[in-house]
Parts: structure tokens; C-alpha cells; sequence
């Protein structure tokens, strides 16, 4: 039996309160939405991994209530409205929200076995926080954060325990130093502009994003391709050596964890930050005599790239990839290692085909 | 126009609505999710039932719960291609045992699914009406969960959220751990005396529950409980408890009742018993014969029930059997050269879906001890050569290799000797012998193998068996019937079935009873005999003596060294006697670490073990010998509560703290 039954099972509902401002400015030439908005939702559904003493793996139940507050700006703007032939028109929206867990219905503020944190997002990471590498000169200090299988190279995470009078650490570094690493960004929005003169035109549309946390699974523990085991299959990295100390990935004879270096998940947390440029189009209305004697109405010849540049992406600058998630945290079938149930919501960046960058040559012909 | 035109277009779909039939309503019959009202019906037993047989491949045939079972006993030490959490369990300093990275953890998953499906099962089959016979399975079947459990982490929950030993439907996240007697006396002994009762004497399907599995566990599960109710090594329980029965009774009565309930089942073992040599209990083609009590099956005919891809499997925490691949080194390394001039090298021995060779993930590796001590007697003994595959043969022509664009007929190998397809071209040797020249200077085995003059084969000697390089198990190994005369599907998922229980281990119960006091008998029927430990391990002594087909050398050998066997047992056995007797019987199947827990023998045995490679185990040249030590506590003894039960419950830190076993 893999999953229980709930005869208690209710609907999940929201209350919103949105206050918003349409407008538009000299004569319809700026024109803008601003809008801000509180949603309450009780009697979330969430699939709910069990403790394996139950007997049963998980159940769907209504786990509690979140709460969801932002705000959404855009702006439209036409600056050059057919002057000499040309026009410019351009858009930009940025939004915010930031979700909340307000209480779960156990009645618990901490459910670390699927991640629900009351006062945190819905979507975060439970995890030890990576704070550098052992340096060479921290040998003896390695041996008193992480006991004998500590080495210098490997991944330094936070402690949060205490301290003896001397400055050693209390105990060694285990479950309780697990850190809630809210993954959500701060502000998310895009741009749009449009260029034309005459018969000519050029539109680009870009989407950004600040903040928040990537979880890669091609980095981290969930994949085998950053096992630090050898050359063959292994993602290229800057890993450290006594004489490349000021490297983020650790030294491949460190301590291991199953397969994958001790602490290897803390290496797959990127900054979600990206600015991405979705289309480039530029196109030409192509018109005259000779096409209405064949009966073409209108004829454009256009170039289209899509996806072609990302900036100021800390993921694209390390793996020359797709900075946006493509993958749910428990799919199998794209991670070698899956996480759990409890997990499923999380989005991750797995094996399954990246975003692609394509370039389009095309005609557009109406009769 | 248009309004007429609407008027009819809505009148068409009021015409639909009323016209057409509606009864026609998405009638849904889920078939991927159970859920507990199934248990009510008669296929839900049936189908509870045989997800309890299913149950056991998630751990039977899994590589970490073999890891588990295997590693920092005198049996088996990591092999140089571990892993760290592998590394971690041998105690011998590459890492300290968590609750959160441990491949102990197995066991706990997969054991309180199926505790509750046999709930499930057992409170539902009468009013089903499914026989007594098919419930008694089930209890069996909790029983022995929870045996494997109490053995492994100590006292563990009876009520998994709806009651004592009830089948749960509720979603209760708190749990409490019982204490060890109250495990053995509610949870274990009431369920296996009924099925000791219900069980047919033979089994349903070949491989189902009988009556004489059910005494084994019992006898088994009697004789733990008296050694823990004894304690002669002061070794912490927990949660605590005072080493007295709740049931009233002493160690020595447990012992006794061990003792009795073993006897009768050598006594009447229904459709079990001995096979004739130790070749035959564990050769592929005799698979799930008449020793085998209980085991996780696995079949070559279908990938679906077999629980594993038949060509190519990725071991993980499910039901693959790839344990075999821990205990096997990295054969397909070995060099042969194509011309007697100049060492022109070929790989000669390939990787085969065969029970001597198989897919190597060299994470289990036997010390220099299981050669020298353990198994110091090679040739009386046929333990020895029906455990080990002391001999790599070359299967060039099944791999299709091609010397000048032809399959050649020999290869040449040490001393630039010829071989032919199939001849040995490594040997590892009985014992150490002089003269044997590892320089590979001239003959480049590639694996740091040695040269004896006059010798085709490579050589290595017992002193230089490395974590890189040993004899690896051979009991086993792959058996598929597809190979079609070349190398077959070695990657894929094990087709054989895992042992789990034999019929040869009832003499070992009732032996370790008689020497801890139990009062014996004469014991009758087809294995007659004193009934003193001398008696019963005497059986298995003369069963071993007896050869049929000399494994290593691949030829028939008729001979009965019975008799010499039972002459070279010592007067008066002790329990050292039989732990060494159960490592020559049970090597690397997963018995050792619950031997030496149940007789607190692990860390004497364990403290100390050689093996070659000591300055660099990645190097096959490296052959110089090291001591290692290992640092097992006390409270090591119980195995770490996995995180992720502690996580999942939803207790204070400090009643998980309670939950979880001292010292982790």
C-alpha cells in the first residue's frame, strides 16, 4: 500500500484581496498596472510523506495554509509613435511575491521530512549551508568539525552548535546544523521593445530574474556526474588542490558519501539570478505591385533567434546552461537519485532536454 | 441571418442534451494506488501475501544491505572500488557510522511496509475466508520482520499507529519503540508458534513458507533472546529494559526451547533436507532445491517479475539482485598476450554472465584470515573450493576476440605458456609458496599477478590477496540459461534466487544451544545422530567432505572425505567452533554480522584484520601486507535509527533524541 486514503479530504480554498491601478498617460502614449495583492489559501493540498513506522509511505491531505503577497508592476510605453518613419515601442513588468507557510494543520512549526517550514516558502531547501573549503592550514580544525573521516579540501559547511571555552566546537557537524535556505527569488519580470522603421522591424523580449536558488541536479548529490572520481563523465569544475586553494569545488580524494563527495549536495545551489533574451526578431514587410498581381496580401521575411544570450546568470557563467529548472524534484527518470516524496513539489534542473537555442529563418505569406 | 442562425445552433444543442442518452458517466477503476479497503477482498490478501515474498528482494540481493550484513567482520573488509558510505561501516577509520548516510537503513524501510501489509493480511483473511495455511504465511512473514529488525536496532514499534501489531490506515506521525522483550515475546514468538502450527509441510509453491522454516526462525529467534537475556558480555540494550522475560522464564529455558524446536524440525524437515555435496547447494543449475528453505526469487524469463532489468541494471535501494557484485574483483584487467615473442596483450578473460565471473563492483573484500584460518583446510574440505572461485578461465572465443581478424585457438600467458579457451590464466593459490615472481616484467598480467616457473596460469599467493584482487564468492554468482555461447547479459539484474534460509542451519541452532547449556538427545530420522554439538555439526562436517565436481579445476572429483572431516572435529565445541564452522558454511552471504552480534563475539572477531595493499589499494602492484584495527563500541551493537524516520515523526528534539540509539 503506497498510499492511504483520506476520508478527510476537503476542498483547498483562497481569499484574496488585490488593490490594483490601471493608467494611462499623454494620450495613451504611457500606459501602466500596478497591483498589489494578498492571497490566503487554508486547506492546502500536499502530498505528505509518512515516517516508515507507519507502515505507509504517504498520504494527499490538507497540510495547512499558506499565504501569498506581491506585487506587479508593468509599464508599456510607445516613445516613438511613426516619426520619420520609425517606432519605438517598449514594456517592462517586474514582480515580487513572497509565499509563506502560516501554519500546518499537524499543529508542527517544522516538518523536516518534507520540508515545510512555517514562515518560510513552500519552495526551500533543507540543507547544510556551504561556507567555503577546508584550507590546508585548518587540518586540526577539520578533525574537530567533522571527526576522522574530516580532510582538508573538503566542503565546509555551517556549524550551529556551541563552543568550548578553548574554541573547539562542542560536537561534531550532523543533522542539526541542516539550515531552511528559502529558494523563492526576490523580483522576477521581463521587458519588451519593438523597433521599427518602415518596412523594417525588430522586437526583442527578455524575462530576468533575481534572486532565489537553482538546485542542479547535474552538480549535486541527486546525479552522478559530479563524483569527483575520475575524468570519464565528470562535469568540468574548478576543484581544489593544495595549490589551487581558492577553488569552490573540493578535492576529488576528499571523504565521500555513498558515491558522491561528503556535503556534494551544497555544490548543485546556484543563484537563480539570470537575465535571459527569449526572442531577437527582426523581420521585413515586403509589399509592392508585383505582389498583388500574384494575390499575396502581405509578405514578411523574418529572423527569429530564440534564446540566445543569457547575462548575469552565476549557472550559465559556470556551465554554459539554461538557468530555469526543468525537472520535479522526485523524477527519476531524469536524476539518478531522486529525492523523496516529500520533496516532489521542488523543481529542479535534471537530465530532460535544457531549453534550447534555436535560429529561425522564415517567410509569412497570406493570401 | 445570423439570429436565425443562432437560434438553431442553440436549439442543435439543447436537441443534444435532451435527445442523446446521459448515461454515460466515467465509471474510474484505478489500478495503479490500493488502498486498504482492497485487503477486504480475496485478491487483496492473496496479493498482500505475495508482496510479503516480494518484500525480501529489497533486501535480500541488495548490495547495501549485503554491505551491511558483511563488512568489519573477520569475514569481509571494503574492497578498493567502496564507496564512503560503504568504507564508513567497517569501523576502521574512514568514517564514523551516521544516522543519515548508513546502508543499515535498508532493513528499516523495508521491513514496516511489509509488517503492515501482513497486518493487513492477517486481520482481513479469515473474514475473507482465505485458508489458515495462506494467513500463517503472513504472520510468518511479520514475524520475521521484526526478528531482523530487534537483531539490528533493539526495540522497535509493535503499534505502527493503530494498535499493537494492527494493520495502520491512520496518519499518526508519532511512534514509540517497545523494548527488546516485548518485541520478542508479543511480536515474534506468538506469530511464528502459530505458523509453526499452520504451515504445510511442503510448501505451497516451491519456495513458499513451511513448517520447517517457521521452526528454523523459532529455534533461531529463541536462542537471540536467550543470549540477550544472558548477556554474557554486557553489551547495552536499548530502549532500556531489564534483562528479564516477561514471560517468566530464564536464558537457559530459551536456550532449551532452541534446542528442542530445531531438533524437531531435523527431525521431520518435510520436503527438506541436505544435498548430497556443497557444489550442489549453491550451483546455478540446481537452484531452489531441496536445502533452500527460503529465499528472494528472481527469474531470467521476464525483466517485470524478475524486479530488475535483465541486461542492465543500476543496483539501487529496490528490488535488483546485485549483491554478488560487492564480492567480485576486477577480473576483466587481466592481460593474455597474442604472440610467444613479445607481449602483445589481449583481454583474455571477459566479463560473463557466468557464476564464476559476473559484473564487478569490488566493494567487499575478504582478509588474508578467511584463507589462512577459516578455510585452512582446502582439500578434505569442500567448502573451500564451492565458496571461491579460486580460478579465472579465459573465454576469449565467447567474447568473439579477434588476433589478425581471427578468433585465435591459443593465447599465450605466463612464461609465454599456451592457453587455450577456457584454461585457467590466473590461479589464486592454496597457500603461499616460494619463488613466485610478481615483477610482471616480461609476462604483464596487468593486475600485479605473480609467475611460477613452468606455469601457463598467473599466480598470486594467499599472503599477497588484496582489497583489489581475491578470490571472489562464487556461490554467487550469475546463472542465466540465455548466454547462447558467447558472454551473455553480465550487467543485468541476478536471475538466481538469494538465499536466505537453508536447511543445514538447524544443526548450527541446535548446536549453539547444546553448547550453551541446552540439555540434548538422540536425534532420529534421515540426519540421525547423538544430538551433542559434536553430533549435529558433525552432519555438516561429513555432508562437507564429500565431493562431487572439483570447482576450481573445473573436472569431476568423486571422494568422500566424511570420515576424516568428522575425525578432525574436536572433542568438545565451543561457540568459536561454531562461528568458525558457519563462516566455512555461510561465507559472504550475509549471515556473519548477525552471528557475531546475537554471541557478542563482533568486536573480538573483528578487532583486528591483514590484508594486502596497505600502502596504496588502488595499486595492483601493491602487495605489501597491513594490520588494520577497527574501533567497535558497544553501542555500536545496535545499528543507527535512520534520519529520515527521526525526521519524519513529529516529536520534540528531545523525544526524537530518545528515539534514536545511544552513542549515534
Amino acid at each position: 500500500m503506497t498510499e492511504l486514503p483520506n476520508s478527510n479530504l476537503g476542498w483547498e480554498y483562497s481569499k484574496t484581496q488585490n488593490l490594483g491601478l490601471d493608467f494611462s498617460l499623454f494620450n495613451s502614449r504611457l500606459s501602466g498596472t500596478v497591483e498589489g495583492y494578498i492571497t490566503k489559501t487554508n486547506n492546502l493540498l500536499l502530498s505528505v510523506g509518512l515516517p516508515p513506522t507507519s507502515g505507509v509511505s504517504s498520504y494527499t491531505g490538507n497540510v495547512g495554509s499558506t499565504q501569498n503577497k506581491g506585487f506587479e508592476l508593468s509599464l508599456n510605453g510607445v516613445i516613438i509613435d511613426h516619426k520619420n518613419g520609425w517606432t519605438w515601442e517598449a514594456g517592462v513588468n517586474l514582480y515580487r511575491n513572497v509565499n509563506k507557510i502560516v501554519s500546518l494543520a499537524s499543529g508542527q512549526t517544522r516538518d523536516e521530512s518534507n520540508w515545510l517550514f512555517v514562515g518560510h516558502p513552500l519552495n526551500v531547501i533543507y540543507d547544510y549551508q556551504k561556507v567555503g573549503i577546508w584550507q590546508a592550514n585548518e587540518a586540526t580544525a577539520v578533525k574537530q568539525y567533522e571527526g576522522s573521516a574530516g580532510q582538508v579540501g573538503m566542503i565546509k559547511v555551517l556549524y550551529t552548535g556551541g563552543y568550548n571555552a578553548d574554541g573547539s566546537p562542542t560536537r561534531v557537524i550532523g543533522p542539526d546544523d541542516r539550515q531552511i535556505i528559502n529558494a523563492d527569488p526576490k523580483f522576477q519580470g521581463g521587458f519588451n521593445t519593438r523597433v521599427g522603421y518602415k518596412n523594417l522591424d525588430l522586437s526583442i523580449v527578455a524575462a530576468f530574474q533575481n534572486g532565489g536558488i537553482l538546485n542542479s541536479t547535474l552538480y549535486g548529490s541527486n546525479g552522478y556526474l559530479n563524483l569527483e572520481d575520475g575524468r570519464r563523465g565528470q562535469i568540468d569544475i574548478d576543484y581544489w588542490t593544495p595549490e589551487n586553494p581558492g577553488a569552490s569545488f573540493p578535492d576529488p580524494k576528499g571523504p565521500k558519501n555513498s558515491n558522491n563527495p561528503i556535503y556534494g549536495s551544497t555544490l548543485g545551489y546556484f543563484s537563480g539570478s539570470f537575465l535571459k533574451v527569449r526572442t531577437i526578431s527582426l523581420g521585413y514587410n515586403l509589399s509592392g505591385k508585383w505582389a498583388e498581381k500574384v494575390g499575396i496580401k502581405k509578405l514578411r521575411v523574418y529572423a527569429t533567434a530564440q534564446n540566445p544570450f543569457v547575462f548575469f546568470s552565476p549557472y550559465y557563467k559556470q556551465s554554459g546552461m539554461d538557468p530555469e529548472p526543468n525537472t520535479y524534484a522526485n523524477d527519476g527518470a531524469n536524476m539518478a537519485v531522486s529525492y523523496g516524496y516529500g520533496q516532489r513539489r521542488l523543481l529542479t534542473v535534471g537530465y530532460n532536454t535544457p531549453t534550447t537555442r534555436n535560429y529561425l529563418l522564415g517567410v509569412n505569406v497570406t493570401f | 441571418m445570423n439570429r436565425n442562425y443562432i437560434k438553431f445552433l442553440g436549439l442543435s444543442v439543447l436537441a443534444v442534451f435532451f435527445l442523446s442518452s446521459c448515461k454515460k458517466i466515467l465509471d474510474e477503476n484505478p489500478r495503479s494506488i490500493f488502498t486498504p479497503d482492497y485487503f477486504k477482498t480475496e485478491a487483496g490478501v492473496q496479493g498482500g501475501i505475495t508482496s510479503c515474498y516480494g518484500h525480501l528482494r529489497l533486501m535480500f540481493g541488495n548490495g547495501y544491505f549485503l554491505n551491511a550484513n558483511q563488512i568489519s567482520t573477520d569475514e569481509s573488509t571494503w574492497g578498493q572500488n567502496s564507496d564512503g558510505n560503504v568504507k564508513t561501516l567497517d569501523f576502521s577509520g574512514v568514517g564514523e557510522i551516521q544516522a543519515q548516510t548508513s546502508n543499515t537503513g535498508v532493513l528499516w524501510g523495508a521491513a514496516f511496509p511489509n509488517i503492515n501489509t501482513a497486518s493487513g493480511v492477517i486481520e482481513n483473511g479469515a473474514a475473507v475466508g482465505v485458508s489458515e495455511a495462506l494467513v500463517a504465511e503472513a504472520r510468518f512473514f511479520r514475524a520475521f520482520d521484526y526478528f531482523l529488525l530487534v537483531q539490528t536496532f533493539g526495540g522497535v514499534p509493535l503499534d505502527l499507529g493503530a494498535g499493537e501489531l494492527k494493520f495502520n490506515t491512520s496518519t499518526i506521525r508519532t511512534s514509540k519503540r517497545n523494548t527488546v522483550p516485548e518485541v520478542y515475546t508479543k511480536g515474534i514468538f506468538p506469530d511464528l508458534l502459530i505458523a509453526v502450527d499452520k504451515l504445510p509441510a511442503s510448501g505451497r509453491v516451491t519456495g513458499g513458507a513451511t513448517k520447517t522454516l517457521a521452526r528454523l526462525y523459532l529455534a533461531k529467534a529463541y536462542l537471540t533472546y536467550a543470549w540477550w537475556l544472558q548477556n554474557p558480555n554486557n553489551i547495552p540494550t536499548y530502549p532500556a529494559a531489564q534483562r528479564t522475560d516477561p514471560n517468566g522464564h530464564d536464558a537457559s529455558w530459551y536456550f532449551k526451547e532452541a534446542y528442542n524446536v530445531a531438533a524437531a524440525g531435523l527431525e521431520s524437515p518435510g520436503s527438506f533436507g541436505l544435498q548430497p555435496t556443497f557444489y550442489d547447494l549453491s550451483l546455478g543449475s540446481n537452484d531452489r532445491n531441496n536445502e533452500m528453505l527460503l529465499y528472494a526469487d528472481h527469474t531470467q524469463a521476464s525483466a517485470t517479475y524478475n524486479g530488475g532489468d535483465l541486461s542492465y541494471s543500476t543496483g539501487g535501494f529496490s528490488t535488483d539482485s546485485f549483491a554478488q557484485w560487492f564480492e567480485q574483483w576486477n577480473y576483466t584487467n587481466i592481460r593474455t598476450s597474442s604472440s610467444n615473442t613479445s607481449w602483445s596483450a589481449v583481454s583474455s578473460v571477459q566479463r560473463a554472465a557466468t557464476q564464476s565471473l559476473g559484473r564487478p563492483w569490488t566493494m567487499l573484500a575478504p582478509p588474508q584470515g578467511v584463507f589462512k584460518n577459516t578455510f585452512a583446510d582446502k582439500s578434505n574440505d569442500s567448502r573451500y573450493d564451492a565458496t571461491f572461485v579460486t580460478r579465472y578461465r579465459s573465454n576469449w572465443k565467447e567474447a568473439a576476440l579477434k588476433v589478425n581478424n581471427a578468433i585465435p585457438e591459443n593465447l599465450y600467458n605466463a612464461n609465454f605458456l599456451p592457453v587455450a579457451n577456457g584454461d585457467a590464466i590466473l590461479s589464486f593459490l592454496n597457500e603461499d609458496v616460494a619463488g613466485v615472481d610478481y615483477s610482471n616484467s616480461k609476462f604483464n598480467s596487468n593486475i600485479g599477478a605473480g609467475v611460477l616457473p613452468g606455469r601457463a596460469d598467473f599466480v598470486i599467493e594467499p599472503s599477497a590477496f588484496s582489497r583489489i584482487c581475491y578470490p571472489a564468492n562464487w556461490k554467487l554468482g550469475p546463472y542465466r540459461t540465455d548466454n547462447n555461447g558467447g558472454l551473455g547479459q553480465p550487467n543485468g539484474s541476478l536471475t538466481r534466487p538469494f538465499p536466505i534460509a537453508k536447511f543445514s542451519e538447524l544443526f548450527f541452532i541446535a548446536a549453539e544451544a547444546a553448547v550453551k547449556g541446552a540439555a540434548t538427545r538422540a536425534i532420529g530420522g534421515t540426519y540421525a545422530n547423538d544430538g551433542t554439538a559434536r553430533g549435529l555439526i558433525n552432519v555438516i562436517r561429513a555432508r562437507a567432505g564429500k565431493w562431487r565436481f572439483d570447482n576450481g579445476n573445473n573436472i569431476a572429483k568423486v571422494q568422500d572425505n566424511s570420515a576424516a572431516m568428522t575425525a578432525a572435529t574436536p572433542g568438545s565445541i565451543d561457540i568459536d567452533y561454531i562461528l568458525a564452522e558457519r563462516s566455512r558454511e555461510y561465507f559472504g552471504e550475509g549471515y556473519r554480522w548477525w552471528d557475531l552480534v546475537r554471541t557478542q563475539k563482533w568486536a573480538d572477531y573483528g578487532r583486528t584484520f591483514v590484508i594486502a595493499g596497505k600502502t596504496n589499494p588502488n595499486d595492483w602492484k601493491d602487495h605489501t601486507v597491513g594490520t588494520f584495527t577497527r574501533n567497535i563500541a558497544a553501542t555500536n551493537y545496535l545499528r543507527p535509527i535512520p534520519q529520515s524516520q527521526l525526521d519524519a515523526l513529529d516529536m520534540t528534539a528531545a523525544e526524537k533524541k530518545a528515539y534514536q540509539n545511544p552513542g549515534y
